[in-house]
């Protein structure tokens, strides 16, 4: 046995695994032991976070302590700032500020000039789209965005939320509605879009049959 | 007479066994969240699971028992929410609640000091070196003139007593 070799430290599976990861300045939670670990026992979970923000508090403190330090030093006279003393004439940055202004103030004045190019060459259609394209535009808005709050609370965003199912339909698993239940409770849940995760509605029951048969074994408040 | 054997039956798919799994994971859900270190719902944990497994059905081998994965994703969903909240600025659940924030760093130096006091002076010095200084095993060993299994071993320790500590502090809170 190596000399090296610890003989009084426990053999507690949870900590030798934190230790591999921590040893490797590994993110605990991003360990493939310690989450085999927490999968089986999901109450370590406390333990971990607790171990990792104690770890922090020490880190911070540490160094709040260093940054006094390092404030409080005295000063015997020696110039450890390496920047050179700012010079009492104006320095050739000075020039430099000068030239970027003057480039600044050409280009606003070619952006003016372009504007009162367009103004003057092309101007604005003097008659409004027509009265029905408007209309129409609005009429299908308005139609799109009732639809939606109908069947739930927010309107789907950004295409980023959306998530193709097998079968090519596009869902919006973002979306949340507030669902009663056939015993007046209520539970605020996700759904797909334009579907309802209720026992209470038939549109869903062909499309997310899990949902629903989950939602009818929720307990009862 | 030959019986009819009637075609083969296919094995049930996910969504198919997905229902009676999702009553044996809202135990394991439950204790999740009571292990967590902000507040969880272990119902909408559970709603969570449901749609990721849904979702990512395709990467499932059917093989396999489901009850595990499903675990592995309602960890992985509750971490994932771990680390938005890390990211994401601190926020206000009501108007009317003060921030719990203190700009006084006594009782965060008090607190670690506490934490501290149980570890050797070897000990202390591991953690502080590895875990706040950022030094390597080697540099350490170097400098504490212990071989670097030794050092380890010390680190190791160290972490133990910290974690073993029950008392709370103000940077208990995660």
């Amino acid at each position: 046995m190596p000399a090296e070799r610890p003989h009084d430290i426990d053999r507690d599976p949870l900590a030798e695994r934190l230790d591999r990861a921590l040893d490797a300045r590994r993110d605990p939670f991003e360990d493939e032991a310690v989450l085999a670990h927490l999968v089986e026992h999901p109450d370590d979970l406390a333990e971990i976070e607790r171990l990792l923000a104690r770890l922090d508090a020490i880190a911070r403190v540490e160094d709040g302590r260093a940054e006094r330090e390092r404030a409080s030093a005295p000063d015997d006279g020696v110039r450890l700032d390496p920047r050179p003393p700012r010079p009492s004439r104006p320095s050739r940055s000075s020039a430099t500020t000068r030239r970027a202004g003057v480039a600044a103030a050409a280009l606003l004045v070619l952006a003016l000039g372009a504007l009162a190019y367009r103004l003057v060459a092309h101007p604005t259609p003097d008659a409004p789209r027509g009265r029905a394209e408007v209309a129409r535009d609005d009429t299908a808005s308005r139609a799109e965005t009732a639809s939606r709050d109908a069947s739930f609370g927010a309107p789907p965003t950004s295409p980023a939320t959306r998530v193709p199912e097998p079968g090519g339909r596009v869902l919006d698993w973002r979306v949340t509605t507030t669902v009663r239940r056939p015993d007046g409770t209520q539970r605020t849940i996700r759904t797909p879009d334009g579907t309802r995760g209720d026992a209470a509605s038939t549109s869903s029951a062909s499309d997310h049959p899990v949902l629903i048969a989950w939602s009818e074994t929720w307990p009862r408040r | 007479m030959d019986s009819d054997l009637g075609p083969p039956t296919a094995a049930p798919s996910l969504a198919q066994r997905l229902p009676a799994e999702l009553d044996a994971l809202a135990p394991y859900a439950r204790r999740l969240a009571a292990s967590a270190s902000f507040p969880v719902d272990p119902e909408d944990l559970v709603q969570d699971v449901a749609e990721r497994a849904l979702r990512y059905a395709h990467a499932f081998d059917p093989a396999q028992p489901l009850g595990p994965w499903l675990r592995r994703t309602a960890l992985r969903v509750l971490l994932d929410r771990r680390a938005r909240r890390r990211r994401e600025p601190q926020r206000l659940a009501d108007d009317d609640e003060p921030l719990a924030r203190t700009h006084d760093g006594t009782a965060e130096r008090e607190h670690v000091r506490r934490l501290l006091a149980p570890l050797s002076a070897i000990e202390r010095a591991a953690l502080i070196g590895f875990h706040a200084e950022g030094r390597t095993v080697a540099e350490l060993a170097a400098r504490l003139a212990l071989p670097a299994g030794t050092v380890k071993s010390h680190l190791h320790r160290a972490r133990r007593k910290l974690a073993a500590r029950r008392d709370g502090g103000p940077s208990d809170a995660g």
